[in-house]
């Protein structure tokens, strides 16, 4: 019976020496499909084939947004300019980087990015993966490459071990673009009290939001026109008449159109404010400077929006508009525990 | 007793074909065959940089258009479906892309059918199908256009790979001593995809047959028709400032032969 059993043993052995890389799988590391159910109303949510969401590709996803290993000095991750409590957004006019580098451009929100076609204000970058890349390359964010990085990752037994149970290989370029990006994905925003109202909460508005509400679907303003619900935005990219003359060329600086110059991606209005500041570049600091330039009509160039005309609204009208921005915030998305490090 | 012993037996075989299982079959034949006549030879086509008729060095001083002293800190660029030109003219494939760093040069080996060869065809370039809005992170490391090989040849901010790379510092001021003055010239985009013909006879043998392609850097700022002053134009990403990624686009262009 004894030489039986040791016979067994030595064939088992045999036969798992000969298999690649066996793994013996904790269950916090079996991973399952996340599902990812895009709101009512909102448009279906698409995922790329090699990066559909798993639990354990945005648990990694989310370590890595939060790791300051990704820069250079050790000191900025991409939570850094997104920062949940701000919906993703920070409250720089301009990112900071590492050494106290200044960007050129405001940090966007994060809000709903699953749904954006493309990404930066430029559009100049097709997917959430590849926009991954960037931070790393630029000398005024991480200034560290991404190469590098990943080789600090790979000396990480956590990081490592998740890394190969969610995607099948160890920490490199394709892991990390792929787990951030699964991360993002998973924030989204569709709980504010408009939302509330939309689904048939009478008393979720107060009646200067509802005021404003009908002001911002109106043809007079034509606010909807660009901010489309239910995502608040058309991504559409805009010349609003900021300036007579563009030091941040926007769109023209990706494709070298002089049509495109100063033209900008709408941005959802979603969370907007705890996203201040605001504009491209950070310069107007509270939604009252924002209302008054769009009820000014703004700068004359000749890429100006035809709907950027002045407005001619009252004060009381512009306060009401700014009530129904308010009425955007999803509480329960900037404070969610899910989504921090 | 007989159930152990076939027991045994079986393990014995099963481990037999377990330790075979990483290994190629090893048949032999004694029978000796005739050599067979060779159809095909190897083609080494050798890319590098020159300066005029001196080798070309990454950090050597050299001038330039104005005899200004400069230097060459990068000099890098993609090169894409490499084919060779029959006498009839159909093309023989020789290589998909690769990066050629010039500091070093390299060389593209491929076999190739014994014959007479009229010339080479290439790009400079990443042809449009695997450029725009390609995830470099979607090839494994050792591909030329991932994110660990491609060596900062993609443009993270506009996707899409840099073609061609040329940029180092010049003394403005004539100071060899003072070479702060920088140029760049990163060239790419899909219209920015240079098509190379090269007439070079050539023919291909049982051996091996080398041809020098030869880029030739004395002339990427200056030519019969157009000379670049690097004190007003010094820096192009492409976008931003296409009309001199044009200009340099056209001398780089001239600027290849074959020895």
């Amino acid at each position: 019976m004894m030489r039986r059993i040791t016979a067994y043993l030595f064939i088992a052995t045999a036969i798992v020496a000969c298999r690649p890389d066996p793994v013996a799988l904790e269950p916090e590391l079996r991973d399952s499909p996340l599902p990812l159910a895009a709101p009512h109303g909102f448009p279906p949510l698409v995922q790329p084939d090699d990066n559909q969401a798993t639990r354990l590709r945005v648990e990694l996803g989310k370590l890595l947004f939060f790791d300051e290993r990704m820069s250079r000095t050790g000191t900025v991750s991409c939570g850094s300019c997104h920062q949940p409590a701000e919906a993703f957004a920070d409250d720089s006019p301009v990112s900071v980087g590492v050494e106290g580098r200044l960007g050129f451009r405001n940090a966007p929100t994060l809000t709903n990015v699953a749904w954006q076609p493309s990404l930066f204000m430029d559009g100049g970058v097709p997917t959430i993966e590849m926009q991954i890349l960037a931070p790393f390359d630029n000398h005024d964010e991480f200034a560290f490459p991404i190469t590098q990085a990943a080789d600090l990752l790979r000396g990480d037994e956590e990081i490592t071990e998740l890394s190969l149970a969610a995607y099948n290989r160890e920490p490199d370029a394709f892991v990390i673009t792929r787990a951030i990006a699964a991360f993002e994905r998973t924030l989204i925003s569709a709980n504010s009290r408009y939302d509330s109202y939309m689904r048939g909460d009478a008393n979720a508005l107060s009646s200067d939001e509802v005021a404003g509400m009908d002001l911002f679907m109106s043809s007079e303003t034509a606010c909807a026109s660009c901010h489309v619900p239910p995502l608040f935005t058309n991504f559409d990219f805009v010349n609003i008449g900021l300036y007579v003359v563009y030091d941040d060329i926007g769109r023209m600086r990706v494709t070298d159109d002089p049509a495109d110059n100063g033209r900008f991606k709408v941005p959802t209005l979603r969370n907007v404010s705890v996203t201040n500041p605001y504009m491209h570049d950070g310069s107007m600091a509270t939604l009252e400077e924002v209302i008054a330039h769009f009820n000014s009509g703004g700068a004359d160039h000749p890429n100006k929006h035809p709907s950027i005309q002045p407005l001619n609204l009252s004060s009381t009208q512009q306060q009401q508009l700014i009530a129904f921005l308010h009425a955007l915030t999803d509480d329960s998305f900037i404070t969610n525990p899910e989504h921090r490090p | 007793m007989k159930t152990q012993l076939s027991f045994w037996l079986g393990a014995a075989l099963l481990i037999g074909t377990l330790a075979g299982c990483n290994k190629e079959d090893e048949t032999t034949d004694p029978t000796p065959t005739p050599t067979p006549t060779p159809t095909s030879g190897t083609v080494e086509v050798n890319f590098r940089a020159a300066w005029g008729d001196q080798p070309f060095a990454i950090g050597t001083t050299y001038a330039d258009p104005f005899d200004r002293p400069m230097v060459v800190e990068t000099f890098k660029a993609y090169i894409s479906e490499l084919h060779a030109i029959k006498a009839d003219g159909s093309h023989v494939h020789v290589a998909d892309v690769d990066l050629v760093n010039f500091g070093t040069g390299a060389t593209f080996s491929h076999s190739l059918p014994i014959g007479d060869y009229i010339g080479l065809h290439f790009g400079v370039g990443v042809p449009a199908d695997l450029n725009t809005g390609q995830d470099p992170a979607q090839y494994a490391s050792s591909h030329p256009l991932s994110v660990e090989s491609s060596q900062g040849m993609f443009w993270t901010w506009n996707s899409g790979y840099i073609f061609n790379k040329f940029e180092g510092k010049l003394a403005l001021d004539n100071d060899p001593n003072n070479m702060v003055d920088p140029y760049a010239f990163h060239i790419g985009t899909d219209n920015f995809y240079l098509d190379v013909h090269i007439d070079h006879a050539f023919s291909i043998t049982s051996g091996t047959t080398g041809i020098d392609v030869v880029f030739d850097a004395s002339t990427f700022l200056t030519g019969a028709d157009d000379t670049i002053d690097l004190a007003t134009d010094n820096i192009t990403h492409t976008m931003g400032n296409m009309p001199l990624a044009n200009r340099f686009n056209a001398l780089f262009g001239n600027s290849i032969r074959v020895e």
